[in-house]
């Protein structure tokens, strides 16, 4: 067998001396590679963007309601307890598991937007702050009210009337004039996207675009003031017996957070376990409306979906994630065996090319083998060609479905409707995804050519000398 | 040219050698039998289609034999692996065309170092030696020359110095002259005396031209597939292959 060194060179040397021939039986492997790498890209970016929106290794366990006696319209819905909680973490597989609990009373929510007073009924739910730690604008995310409490020291008493002036980002709790700090809260990309496309369109009001840009150019945090009226509501057929009396708190806007409600705001969890102890007693106050459940392998949703609803007689909530996951596989699917037929037709072109190639250059075969070459190395001498087609044709390829991109990402955009969460690039060109189309294009190239290298290798070299 | 020693470079028993099959077979060779020494020169003249290329083929490796047995400086080519017969074209035996068979991509030099590139030797003195063996067959100057620039008799004497590259025991020469005139060709005759001479290289050639023959010291006619005349050495041959090979040489007569 030929040393490598030698392989290279004579390879090397033969791509230069056929350059016409290379450059025909690789422009199909461009155009495959390209589009392989491109397609394969843009969906990996795509998906990531939604998946960041919609996680799919995260799942939602919820408690169905379940007609216990049909007739009599009698409905039981199962607890979802600390007891459920210890049983899902103690489950092989589970990362993380952050139980949700719903403001489960009325509430009243006004805002001063545009000096517009926005008044709404308010949806809301309360999660650990340590699920949302290390979130963009989350640092404010705390249970202040426990760490106060906790502290030991009397909260500051509110200024005096009529003003009851308190700290920045606190407010005035009139029952008892004194200081607490408002309510920290987080909404979801998706009721921002709701305002934007429904509400302000319809009632003239500026879109939301960036978060933080939107908070400053209104005067930062503690202009971002909600106030929230616990236990009133304005739907007059509301028939919940509350324990106390409505009272105002307030809250603070602090931005959109993934691992927000999608509609409504989200609270830390112990906000919501005292308002519901307080409104509706101890049963609320320890019910969760539903758990957060991070799996460490999202191909274990199916088991885990099996377990939840055999074992614990739950289910898990519709994955908007997955719904999308699977639709962007499907669009994979499609281009990339488009991209793979494109890269077999080239395949196939490079055998017949190769063909006439081994035909033409019998006399020079036969030489080879007169000179001392072994059938391996005729093999090599071919494949390595082939090779070498595969390798340059993949990083023209690669170097082509990156300006598609670069160009896709200027261009595309000026033609879509306005989506103010669009990331910088639709394309996720990652190293595997790079490499995986140079060994693709290389592969493809090598069984292209092993047809012609066999007869090559095989060819009697005497009569292959005696060709005119 | 010079004598040679007695060392057996060549042996033939009974090698035949068909093409095609059925009514379009073609039998080439007929039960040949031939032995050659370590340094002698010999021609193998016949006419068209006689079988002496063939032969000349099959002693190179550069084709196999149907029967018969086939033993080149040691290597019996019936037991030898296509590694092995790589090995022995590469480093112990030389081949000249009469259609050169030079790359006309490559350099004058490159032709030259060609067997280099099967060559598991690592010797960075590769271009060096080239040139030294252009040099010998009196190319020096046209080294980096192609050889699309070149005469027939230039071409012939690259394709020589190629040949020669790994100083082989066996020079293997089909119709060496038969593309040139007639004072290029006797260039090229003496050459082979030189080399014949100096590196006590054997040489086998084939030909058709007397003046060719007439430089061997011992020429083989083969006719029909058989060897009718300068009868093989036989040694080591049993009574029987001797008689068969006398019985050829009489009924060809």
């Amino acid at each position: 067998m030929m040393p490598v060194g030698k392989l290279v060179r004579l390879v090397g040397r033969n791509a230069v001396r056929n350059r016409r021939h290379f450059i025909l039986s690789g422009f199909g492997i461009v155009v495959g590679i390209a589009s392989f790498v491109f397609f394969l890209a843009l969906s990996m970016g795509v998906r990531s963007w939604v998946l960041q929106m919609f996680p799919i290794d995260r799942v939602e366990v919820i408690a169905p309601r379940t007609a216990l006696v049909g007739a009599l319209g009698i409905e039981a819905q199962k607890k979802l307890d600390d007891g459920i909680v210890k049983q899902i973490r103690e489950h092989g597989g589970v990362a993380e598991v952050v139980p949700r609990m719903a403001i489960a009373f009325p509430a009243l929510g006004v805002w001063w937007y545009q000096d517009t007073k926005l008044k709404f009924d308010v949806v809301g739910d309360g999660i650990d702050p340590a699920y949302a730690k290390g979130d963009k604008n989350t640092e404010l995310f705390r249970d202040w009210e426990a760490e106060q409490m906790q502290s030991g020291q009397p909260p500051p008493t509110c200024g005096p009337a009529p003003k009851f002036r308190c700290p920045d980002l606190q407010y005035c709790d009139t029952r008892n004039m004194t200081c607490h700090h408002r309510v920290p809260m987080l909404v979801s990309r998706k009721l921002v996207e709701i305002y934007n496309t429904q509400f302000a369109k319809s009632r003239g009001l500026p879109v939301i675009g960036a978060m933080e840009e939107f908070i400053v150019q209104r005067g930062g945090l503690a202009k971002m003031r909600l106030y929230m009226d616990l236990g009133a509501t304005m739907i007059e057929a509301t028939t919940t017996n509350l324990k106390a009396p409505p009272r105002q708190i307030e809250g603070v806007l602090l931005g959109i957070n993934d691992k927000a409600i999608p509609i409504g705001v989200t609270v830390p969890i112990g906000y919501v376990k005292r308002w519901n102890q307080e409104f509706l007693g101890e049963e609320a106050a320890s019910t969760y409306s539903s758990i957060v459940v991070r799996l460490e392998d999202k191909d274990d949703v199916g088991p885990f979906a099996a377990w939840i609803e055999k074992d614990l007689d739950l289910r898990l909530q519709d994955n908007e994630g997955k719904q999308f996951a699977l639709v962007i596989f499907v669009v994979t699917i499609f281009f990339l065996l488009i991209s793979l037929i494109i890269v077999t037709i080239s395949a196939i072109n490079i055998a017949h090319n190769f063909f006439m190639q081994v035909s033409e250059r019998r006399r020079e075969i036969g030489l080879m083998r007169a000179v001392g070459a072994t059938q391996g190395d005729i093999r090599a001498i071919i494949l390595g060609e082939a090779a070498l087609i595969g390798l340059v044709s993949g990083l023209a390829g690669m170097g082509v479905a990156l300006l598609a991109g670069l160009g896709f990402d200027v261009v595309v955009p000026q033609f879509l409707p306005e989506l103010p969460f669009q990331p910088d690039s639709l394309f996720s060109f990652d190293w595997w995804i790079l490499a995986g189309g140079l060994a693709f294009s290389v592969v493809f190239c090598v069984l292209g050519g092993f047809l012609p290298a066999h007869k090559a290798a095989h060819m009697a070299p005497a009569q292959a000398l005696v060709q005119q | 040219m010079s004598g040679g020693t007695s060392e057996l470079v060549i042996q033939l028993r009974d090698v035949t050698k068909a093409y095609g099959t059925g009514a379009g077979k073609t039998q080439v060779l007929r039960g040949v039998s031939l032995d050659l020494r370590a340094g002698e020169v010999v021609a193998l003249v016949g006419q068209s289609g006689s079988g002496k290329s063939t032969l000349l083929n099959i002693v190179g490796g550069l084709d196999t034999c149907d029967t018969g047995q086939v033993v080149v400086l040691g290597l019996d080519y019936g037991r030898a692996r296509d590694r092995e017969l790589a090995e022995l074209r590469n480093e112990r035996i030389g081949f000249v065309f009469q259609a050169f068979n030079l790359l006309d991509h490559l350099s004058c030099v490159s032709n030259v170092m060609l067997p280099s590139s099967f060559s598991s030797r690592r010797d960075g003195s590769d271009p060096d030696r080239a040139r030294e063996a252009l040099r010998r067959v009196g190319l020096a100057d046209l080294a980096e020359r192609k050889p699309s620039e070149l005469s027939g008799g230039q071409k012939q004497r690259v394709a020589i110095a190629r040949a020669m590259f790994h100083k082989p025991a066996l020079l293997l020469c089909d119709e060496p002259t038969g593309n040139l005139d007639t004072d290029t060709g006797r260039e090229v005759i003496e050459l082979f005396g030189d080399i014949n001479r100096e590196d006590g290289v054997t040489l086998l050639i084939v030909t058709h031209e007397e003046r060719v023959s007439n430089a061997a010291q011992r020429v083989i006619r083969i006719e029909d597939g058989r060897i009718i005349e300068g009868e093989a050495v036989l040694e080591n041959a049993s009574r029987a292959e001797r008689d068969r090979a006398r019985d050829a040489r009489d009924g060809a007569a």
